[in-house]
């Protein structure tokens, strides 16, 4: 193993160690107190992702609220949680979705059909969702003119969990009412200042959910 | 036996979902779970009739894929419909070159799935 190598490894295990040891109630508010959204690209961001969020869970057959951040407190228990990564030209970050098994299970695509889902199973849709969320943002961002690429989602299983932010980037915490139980979505985002938002482009200009082209 | 359709995704989710709307309309699936696996796949598996293919995954996207098979002489050609969360024209548009022949947004509709194979790989 090359020296780069073992210091990756090195880093990746005394964070897995660190995220071992933490074991305290996701707070969205003391993390949205700190990062609070500083302008109006930032507040249009947050916005996009929050519609992307309940026209996902919307697409998934599931009534949803959005709740307000300081009154949200996720369950003890176990949760999953699946994270992914994004970068572009002038906003980079990576989008972190976490719930309780039965979130996923109630959302899973094949849930009205006779075939059981499997705890492996429910783990891959907990990324899978991540993943799609993100590409609804990501075609909200296209029609207004700024383009990231989405990296592959990771998941985890962990009994508690605790999201913080250190890296001075902007962070968006959201938590849904998914019938009774909660998921918590959020968004850790770095835009250079000079990043700016195109007027909304007319649908057409990129492919949008469930659309086929043939080419 | 019906024919064959290759399904390659990263996510085990959406493979069983194609292969539950293609094996109900008379499809024979194989699986590939990532852009690698699927170059290999289709290099050995024969007689493949149609390709599904995501385009962000480990190890090889799904464009690099058809890109990789593209410049392979010898590799079979087999009709290409990427399917991924992806919409932004200048990557439809790379498929398209790479030689993909459809492009679906997740979440896909099974119907309009069924019916895009249908087109491009015939009857099962």
């Amino acid at each position: 193993m090359t020296p780069a190598a073992d210091g990756f490894w090195q880093t990746l295990d005394e964070g897995i160690r660190s995220m071992a040891r933490a074991r305290i109630d996701i707070a969205p508010t003391d993390v949205c107190e700190k990062h609070p959204p500083s302008n109006e690209v930032t507040s249009s961001l947050f916005a996009m992702l929050g519609e992307s969020a309940l026209d996902m869970l919307q697409s998934c057959g599931v009534s949803a609220a959005r709740r307000v951040a300081d009154e949200a407190k996720i369950a003890d228990g176990t949760c999953l949680a699946s994270f992914i990564g994004f970068t572009g030209a002038r906003l980079r970050g990576c989008l972190t979705v976490v719930g309780p098994r039965a979130v996923f299970l109630r959302t899973h695509p094949s849930r009205d059909m006779e075939t059981p889902i499997s705890e492996a199973d429910i783990a891959d849709w907990c990324c899978e969702f991540a993943n799609q969320l993100l590409g609804r943002f990501k075609n909200k961002l296209l029609r207004r003119l700024v383009d990231i690429d989405l990296s592959t989602p990771r998941g985890i299983h962990a009994d508690r969990l605790r999201l913080e932010s250190n890296s001075g980037a902007m962070v968006f915490v959201a938590v849904y009412d998914v019938e009774g139980r909660e998921l918590l979505i959020s968004l850790d985002v770095t835009a250079d200042e000079g990043l700016t938002l195109g007027d909304c482009a007319p649908e057409g200009d990129t492919a949008d959910e469930g659309d086929l082209l043939l080419l | 036996m019906g024919k064959k359709v290759i399904v390659i995704d990263d996510s085990k989710t959406i493979r069983e979902m194609v292969r539950f709307a293609l094996e109900r309309a008379g499809y024979c699936i194989v699986e590939a779970i990532d852009g690698q696996d699927g170059l290999d796949k289709l290099k050995t598996v024969p007689d493949l009739a149609m390709a599904i293919v995501d385009v962000n995954m480990p190890n090889m996207s799904g464009i690099e894929m058809l890109e990789a098979l593209k410049k392979d002489a010898i590799a079979p050609k087999v009709p290409a419909i990427m399917l991924t969360t992806e919409g932004a024209a200048a990557l439809i548009q790379r498929a398209k070159d790479a030689g993909a022949r459809g492009w679906m947004v997740k979440p896909f509709k099974p119907d309009l799935l069924v019916a895009a194979v249908g087109k491009l790989a015939g009857a099962p």
